[in-house]
């Protein structure tokens, strides 16, 4: 008993240390992977020049749900759309517009914080991810 | 706390292959300069690891005409042999993770952690296309996985007088285009060699006695094809991508239509209007998503190049496939009527298709359909 009094001062933090960074390191890698997802949706998808938010607001559900209509069960836990950024940009880092030309997207996050028991972890801006835009430009539509 | 580490780093890796595949794939122009530039575009791609603070290095950028086998890096890649890179492998290899757990069980101080990812400029429609002549229904197309590509419902006439594929030259332009100059989509009724831009007169490739013999004869076909109606045709222009487009086979009829839709000006001119890049006028400048990039079927026109007719059952036999760049949004008017050409650059034969005669390059470039991830 005593024995394990003494370990436990050592175990139970080495233990929550583990497990607050290991469910940290899996939310990030999660957050890594519909990031990704969200950015190649971003790059392939119909940019039209009235649409700009309705863009941004699938790719958001891409990000959370995995797919364009935000159906379904939110994949990362806690994200909402307000924690992520989605950026459309033209070659010389416009937005892009009925006029301005997409060139690139990014998809990071805002201030997403993990809450990771004892403590929290906040990503400000990471992941981020920026792929070419490919999709079609439809500045009249 | 490692190994989550190590799946992070994974994860940011591919994140980064993805991306710096796709850059680099839109710089393939068929040329050693286009190799570099992709070479650059993925030493420079902003993604990064180690929780989006350290950049890549030590990525392997590679090379291959066919997406499959033959990988090679720039320095390897001959000028001839750019002509036909149209894939591009990168795979970042990380080889300093810190490890500061894993190390007590023996194993080294650090991991090495790659990923892979491959881009590559894709033909619309199929994902292996073939020259099928056995069906005049031909397979493929559309959705599927094999068969004649997706294409636009125009085929330009091949400056060389042939009856089918076989008869195509086996050097140079198969077609007899220069890359760079601009063909006929849709002829002018009763076209006649004179100074571009007045009523009639074809466009600047075509604008010479053998090419509007080759057209003589066509009646009412101007240029359409398979589609009769200007909404359908206008339709299939404006949503032709991966899954919309005509199918046509080589050596077989393309089904050329009648009649001067100039509803189809403005499917024409929307369509350019939706690259991102409209303004360029070859395809060594053009940098765009693609939508001005078609892919047509090449036929072999009406009559050969002295004017005499072919058999009614060897006029406008598909020849091959190719690559044209549309005009910039505006350059598509109707102003005269039936008498305006509609023209198009001429990129070069297109990439994938599976016979002896095309898959080459053209000075200025490959052709593609569109630049997609492939793996």
């Amino acid at each position: 008993m005593i024995e394990f009094a003494l370990a436990s001062f050592v175990l139970i933090p080495l233990f929550v240390g583990t497990f607050q960074f290991g469910y940290t390191f899996y939310v990030y890698n999660l957050l890594c992977t519909q990031m990704r997802a969200g950015a190649r949706y971003a790059s392939l998808k119909t940019f039209k020049g009235s649409g700009v938010d309705a863009f941004k607001t699938s790719v958001k559900n891409m990000v959370m749900y995995g797919n364009p209509d935000g159906t379904g069960t939110l994949i990362e836990p806690g994200l909402t759309a307000g924690q992520i950024d989605v950026e459309v940009k033209s070659a010389a880092g416009v937005d892009a517009s009925a006029t301005v030309v997409p060139s690139y997207v990014t998809v990071t996050t805002i201030n997403y914080s993990v809450n990771a028991v004892i403590t929290s972890f906040n990503f400000n801006g990471k992941p981020i991810v920026r792929f070419p835009y490919l999709g079609r430009y439809a500045p009249a539509e | 706390m490692d190994l989550g580490r190590m799946y992070i780093t994974k994860n940011e890796a591919q994140s980064f292959a993805d991306s710096a595949a796709l850059y680099a794939a839109q710089l393939l122009d068929g040329t050693p300069t286009g190799l570099t530039n992709a070479d650059n575009a993925v030493a420079t791609n902003p993604n990064k690891w180690n929780f989006g603070t350290s950049a890549f290095s030590g990525t392997i950028t590679e090379y291959s005409a066919d997406g499959a086998t033959n990988w090679q890096t720039s320095d390897k890649v001959t000028a001839a042999q750019a002509l036909n890179i149209r894939y591009v492998r990168v795979t970042p290899v990380v080889s300093n993770v810190a490890l500061f757990f894993l190390p007590v069980t023996g194993t080294s101080t650090t991991a090495t952690v790659k990923a892979q990812a491959v881009g590559g400029q894709v033909l619309l429609g199929c994902t292996t296309c073939t020259s099928s002549t056995s069906s005049s229904t031909p397979p493929g197309g559309a959705g599927s996985s094999s068969g004649p590509p997706v294409l636009f419902p125009y085929s330009p006439i091949a400056n060389v007088n042939a009856t089918s594929s076989s008869g195509l030259p086996t050097s140079g332009d198969p077609f007899g285009f220069t890359p760079g100059t601009q063909y006929d989509l849709k002829w002018p009724t009763s076209a006649t060699v004179g100074t571009l831009g007045n009523n009639k007169v074809p466009c600047a490739g075509d604008n010479n006695a053998a090419m509007v013999n080759r057209e003589s004869g066509a009646s009412s076909h101007l240029g359409e094809i398979v589609l009769n109606s200007a909404s359908a045709i206008s339709n299939d222009i404006l949503t032709l991508d991966d899954a919309v487009g005509v199918s046509v086979s080589i050596d077989q009829s393309v089904n050329p239509t009648t009649g001067d839709k100039n509803k189809e000006v403005k499917a024409l001119n929307d369509r350019a209007a939706q690259d991102t890049d409209n303004s360029s006028l070859t395809y060594a400048n053009y940098s765009g998503n693609g939508r001005r990039l078609i892919t047509v079927i090449v036929n072999n026109g009406f009559a050969d190049s002295t004017g005499a007719a072919y058999s009614s059952d060897k006029q406008a036999i598909g020849l091959g496939y190719a690559q044209f760049l549309l005009l910039p949004t505006g350059s598509y008017t109707q102003s005269g009527g039936a008498n305006n050409p509609w023209c198009a650059i001429y990129v070069g034969p297109s990439p994938s298709v599976d016979t002896p005669k095309t898959g080459g390059g053209g000075a200025n470039g490959r052709g593609v359909g569109v630049v997609r991830l492939t793996h």
